[in-house]
């Protein structure tokens, strides 16, 4: 993707090419996920919580981003305890992912 | 085939359409579960694959509503984040006939829909011919005989009898057949289905006399069927008195 992370921080993620089309998209909803997340923890909304980590984990690793789907099947634990400490862990550790990520088609 | 996919999220949507398309399939998608049981009230699929969570009406409903309101011939494929093995079983009591846990892969998707259609008894794929009755459908060659005799059809014609064989017993809706025969195209409208229907059933003989009705069922599609015996009996022309019960077959000397 052209406005690719620092070399020294980024994250590459192969990806079947014929996905490319997709994957801006993919990425643009995880995002927002992670907004509508935040606001869901600060009102202590787990059934949201878990709702957008069930997705997450469920669509991640088809668009081959284990990453998103290893960070959903967390807030779907998160919200099952209710650990709102957790969450916003879980939550950074997305935009942090979303921040660093560079694709690699192949 | 023609795929009905019922999912809310558009991320894992964008990817099962886009990976079905890429094999040739044509996929329906819907968000929402009353939208897809209100779909399948006036329209047919090939195979219907259900998420589990969902905002109106959970996947395991939908299925129960599926199987309760005459559409258990079509096979459903269960796709869900749900692994736990309760779950699975859960979906496979309730009338799934397979069941794939999230993320999805791609090769394991497209082989699963085509052995579930295979074991439906309808299939898709050139190498796979059809026997049914006095019909004989070659799906390589597209020739197909009645009683050994090679009936002439244009291209379309043949691809239209070759769906309806497949799918003898099962209503199946106009869209369903423009789309499986004539693909996507803005062109045609389902009159085009009522024409070719109407010259296949004399070309093929597919008469209530010869033991077959292909009927138009209204506001839906048509439906293929092979009568019973006694019905075939009754709708053929008598030229010669109906047999008596006692004159169906001389006794041997």
């Amino acid at each position: 993707m052209d406005n690719a992370p620092p070399a020294a921080v980024r994250e590459s993620v192969r990806v079947a090419r014929e996905l490319s089309e997709l994957v801006p998209r993919f990425l643009a909803h995880r995002r927002a996920d992670a907004d509508r997340l935040r606001e869901a923890l600060e009102r202590a909304d787990f059934d949201t919580v878990r709702s957008i980590g069930h997705a997450m984990k469920g669509a991640g690793a088809g668009y081959g981003f284990e990453e998103i789907t290893t960070i959903g099947a967390e807030l779907e634990r998160v919200a099952r305890v209710g650990d709102p400490a957790a969450g916003h862990v879980a939550v950074n550790r997305l935009r942090d992912f979303l921040d660093r990520v560079h694709v690699v088609f192949e | 085939m023609r795929i009905a996919l019922l999912e809310d999220d558009p991320s894992q949507s964008d990817l099962v359409r886009f990976w079905l398309s890429g094999a040739g399939h044509i996929c329906h998608a819907f968000e929402r579960s009353r939208e897809f049981m209100r779909a399948l009230t006036r329209d047919s699929f090939d195979i219907l694959v259900l998420d589990w969570e969902l905002p109106d009406v959970n996947g395991d409903e939908v299925l129960a509503w599926l199987r309760a309101n005459g559409h258990d011939s079509v096979p459903v494929l269960f796709t869900t984040a749900r692994d736990s093995e309760d779950d699975i079983v859960a979906a496979l009591k309730a009338g799934a006939d397979d069941y794939l846990i999230k993320p999805l892969r791609k090769q394991e998707l497209l082989a699963r829909i085509d052995a579930l259609v295979r074991r439906a008894g309808r299939p898709a794929a050139p190498g796979s011919g059809l026997k049914v009755a006095e019909f004989e459908i070659d799906i390589d060659r597209r020739v197909i005989t009645r009683n050994g005799a090679r009936v002439d059809l244009t291209q379309k014609d043949f691809d239209l009898a070759a769906f309806l064989f497949r799918n003898v017993g099962n209503l199946v809706s106009r869209g369903h057949i423009l789309e499986s025969v004539w693909g996507r195209s803005p062109d045609l409208n389902t009159r085009t289905v009522d024409t070719h229907v109407s010259r296949l059933r004399t070309k093929l003989g597919l008469l209530p006399e010869n033991g077959w009705r292909l009927s138009a069922v209204y506001q839906h599609g048509y439906r293929l069927e092979r009568l019973a015996a006694e019905d075939a009996e009754t709708a053929r022309p008598s030229e010669t008195p109906p047999k008596s019960a006692g004159s169906r077959a001389p006794h041997a000397r």
